[in-house]
């Protein structure tokens, strides 16, 4: 059996944006401008004091899943 | 017995560092060379979660499984601007002196302590002030602290601290006169109060060039090393404290 490892909220949020950024998005003639999430998250804090913030791993949850928070949030994409 | 959780408070500040954190990587991956990048704009969180108290402190537990009844914390955080950040810190620029914490970390518990940050008192020099516009029945009610603790609090407030003594630089801060030892520079706290405090070096008074309420520059009329110095600001409040100009500043 494999576990998924947990991550730090702000590791997930960036992986999540960055996966909507294409890799010449500056290039082309459409771009996006803003970015709304609005997703169940596992919120934990970690050992260390991290707060660990998780979109829920891919499969059926069950009654022995504890409930997911819910994370909404709003990014606006600025040149770099 | 059922677990206390988390403090909140300790949640919160969790989920704002993590947003920095967010907001630096973004930050710096634009640097690097991504064309496009994303500033969080803003941010909630609905947090299924158990809430309760212990003590003054606010705690949450996860909620687990199966739980249906937790509550919903909803959290909702913005960015802001620069003004706002400096509108909304002026109050702690303007906490002269040491925290509660510092004067008070060990005549009141955490609790007591917490209380007063409550109550909108970090410091002591707001506490004096508070003190003065509305007694101390006030504050004791509005931070619900016991008034023979408060009174106690409030008595150590207003005596004078050194917290430590370095010999003055050249700095042009005193006149330096040829044959003179250099000055000392007294920082503390409640150093002054009201009219010229009176300062011994070693049983010898010594001239003060400068007092201000955390700070003082005083001029021995011998040069001393080592030793200890009493600073009386009123007839009945007064404080002695060793120092040693040899060792190395912390």
């Amino acid at each position: 059996m494999t576990t998924v490892p947990r991550l730090p909220l702000a590791d997930t949020l960036v992986g999540l944006l960055e996966s909507l950024v294409p890799e010449r998005a500056a290039a082309g003639g459409i771009r996006l401008g803003d970015v709304r999430l609005a997703l169940p998250l596992e919120l934990r804090l970690a050992d260390d004091g991290r707060l660990l913030g998780n979109v829920s791993r891919w499969r059926w949850t069950t009654d022995f899943d504890a409930p997911p928070s819910r994370l909404t949030a709003s990014f606006h994409a600025v040149q770099g | 017995m059922d677990e206390p959780g988390l403090p909140l408070e300790q949640f919160i500040q969790a989920l704002t560092s993590q947003l920095d954190r967010a907001q630096e990587t973004m930050a710096l991956k634009a640097r690097a060379g991504l064309p496009l990048t994303f500033a969080v704009k803003d941010l909630t969180i609905d947090l299924r979660t158990h809430v309760g108290m212990s003590g003054s402190v606010v705690h949450i537990r996860p909620a687990g499984p199966g739980d249906a009844e937790a509550s919903v914390i909803h959290l909702s955080l913005t960015t802001i601007t620069r003004p706002m950040i400096e509108e909304n810190t002026q109050s702690l620029e303007s906490e002269k002196g040491p925290s509660v914490q510092e004067a008070f970390g060990d005549k009141l518990g955490a609790d007591e302590l917490r209380r007063l940050e409550w109550a909108g008192i970090r410091s002591v020099s707001q506490l004096r002030e508070l003190q003065k516009d509305t007694g101390a029945e006030v504050i004791g009610r509005v931070s619900q602290l016991p008034i023979d603790r408060l009174r106690a609090a409030l008595a150590a407030a207003a005596a004078p601290h050194v917290s430590h003594v370095v010999a003055a630089p050249d700095d042009g801060a005193a006149p330096a006169t040829p044959g003179t030892p250099p000055p000392l520079r007294i920082r503390g706290w409640n150093l002054r109060d009201g009219g010229e405090p009176k300062v011994l070096i070693g049983g010898r008074p010594a001239a003060v060039l400068h007092a201000s309420d955390t700070e003082l520059l005083v001029q021995p009329d011998e040069h001393v090393a080592a030793g200890t110095l009493e600073v009386r600001t009123t007839p009945d409040l007064s404080v002695a404290a060793s120092f040693d100009l040899t060792e190395e500043p912390t």
